[in-house]
């Protein structure tokens, strides 16, 4: 077979190309054979190494034909189930986000997109819809970083859809992205992440509602439950603004903020290391302790039935509590500043206000029958 | 992940290749056969593709009557060798964990009747 017999085979064989990408590579072939008969190789041999037409344009070709089937590896998975089959929805996602919404009507349905790496797994067991995402170990993700030379982890999001009454349980899990989740009613839910924020809105939960994250800002507002609430994170500000919880209220951060807006639980507690923490509107049937290292504590209308505990280790403790000062049992401690008001009274509730290194001033909603002297 | 394997570490060869100065075809194919065996029609997708990712740029220079196809390193070019070779630690701690499971399981082979 001579250089002409040779390109004709391939022409054969390149039917899907077109002309101008032909003359592309019949060029480049032409100059292949030129250069190696100039540096004194016959152009059988050249040829040969080549490869025979069929081997010569499969790898010619290499290219083209992972992009032809590129977009099945991409395809969108949606499936329905129906809602009255399952007691629960658990998904477990390693670098996917996840959107929880609702709509009216009976089905629960899942969307994500479908790539060979990044695969996920959809079972129903024990009447629990379980949707797992596998992800191959870091260093053959790292090895695929690699091979693709530029290749940007894309990041994928898994959307799931609920009716909006659901009577049955959601767990969310994702390592490397953030978590929503909006408008339902459930059974309960708990919501982890551990590099993304978690936002939760207008969610009512008949039990618990947990929302933490690692290294993310945690939300929840519009919400209610049932149950215990926990709104946590380490490294991110941590939210609830109008939650009603039934029974006790966790929110806690490392090192951020810490805010709590119109919110009634039974108890509150509330904590952060380095980061401030603002109540305003809050009202605990029993217990409200707030606790802060090194950030001020700023309150305004917060209430509770037994006792208010407000603890500061590097700041001060400022702002209004609900009521009069006639309903307190008050106790003050601070080491370096002033404590207003004294310690004194003997209502049932207890208020306690300590702190290391700062000022402690609260008032009172109503007038106290007894004037502090201004500071 | 053999083949795409394969085909990663070919990008790398043919662009560190071209560190060393333009090249075309035929002597890149030389160039490169000395550390991994390929041939002219697997060396066709690579360029291709490494000319489409921005790595490499092309131009014609005329040499014997004819034309010669001269390919280029560009920045990102550059930029992807030097992510190879900062990355590569990773990638050698992983040969080693392999290599070493290797030895012992062949020990062991050894050892049975």
């Amino acid at each position: 077979m001579n250089r002409e017999e040779f390109k004709l085979r391939l022409a054969a064989r390149l039917a899907a190309l077109t002309d101008e990408e032909r003359t592309e590579v019949f060029n480049y072939i032409d100059e292949c054979l030129d250069e190696a008969i100039e540096n004194g190789e016959n152009e059988n041999e050249a040829l040969e190494r080549l490869g025979d037409p069929d081997e010569a344009s499969r790898q010619l070709l290499a290219d083209r034909e992972t992009k032809s089937a590129a977009p099945e590896q991409t395809a969108a998975f949606i499936n329905s189930y129906d809602s009255a089959e399952l007691r629960g929805v658990r998904i477990a996602a390693r670098e996917a986000g996840i959107n929880v919404t609702s709509m009216a009507t009976g089905t629960v349905r899942v969307k994500y997109d479908v790539h060979k790496e990044e695969e996920f797994r959809v079972n129903i067991e024990d009447g629990v819809l379980v949707i797992k995402e596998w992800v191959p170990q870091r260093w053959m993700l790292w090895l695929k970083a690699i091979i693709n030379l530029g290749w940007e982890g894309k990041r994928w999001i898994i959307e799931l859809t609920l009716p909006k009454q659901f009577d049955g349980f959601i767990e969310l899990e994702s390592s490397n992205h953030s978590v929503s989740v909006e408008q339902i009613n459930v059974s309960s839910l708990s919501a982890r992440t551990s590099n993304g924020r978690i936002i939760v809105d207008g969610v009512k939960s008949a039990g618990e509602l947990t929302v933490t994250s690692s290294n993310g800002t945690t939300s929840l507002r519009n919400s209610s439950a049932a149950g215990n609430v926990r709104v946590e994170t380490s490294n991110g500000r941590a939210e609830a603004e109008t939650v009603d919880c039934g029974g006790d209220m966790a929110v806690r951060t490392s090192n951020g903020r810490l805010t709590i807006e119109s919110c009634n639980s039974v108890s509150i507690n509330a904590k952060t290391s380095n980061g401030g923490a603002s109540l305003t509107q809050v009202t605990a049937e029993k217990e409200l302790a707030v606790k802060t290292s090194n950030g001020a504590i700023e309150v305004d209308a917060i209430s509770a039935g037994k006792q208010i505990k407000l603890t500061s280790s590097n700041s001060s403790i400022t702002g209004r509590l609900s009521g009069s000062a006639s309903q307190y049992t008050i106790v003050t401690r601070t080491s370096n500043g002033k404590a207003l008001p004294p310690s004194g009274g003997n209502g049932p509730t207890r208020l306690e206000a300590t702190t290391s290194n700062g000022r402690i001033r609260l008032d009172f909603e109503k007038p106290y029958k007894l004037t502090f002297a201004d500071d | 992940v053999e083949i795409q394997l394969k085909k990663g570490l070919l990008d790398i060869c043919v662009l560190s290749v071209l560190k060393r100065g333009n090249s075309y075809g035929y002597k890149i194919v030389r160039d490169v056969s000395t550390c991994v065996n390929i041939s002219e029609s697997t060396l066709y997708p690579i360029l291709k593709r490494l000319e489409s990712a921005g790595s490499v740029t092309t131009s014609a220079v005329e040499h014997n009557g004819r034309l010669r196809k001269y390919y280029s390193l560009t920045e990102d070019g550059h930029n992807k060798i030097q992510t190879f070779l900062d990355e590569w630690n990773e990638i050698d701690a992983v040969y080693r964990y392999v290599r070493d499971n290797t030895i012992t399981n062949e020990g062991e082979l050894e050892n049975e009747p």
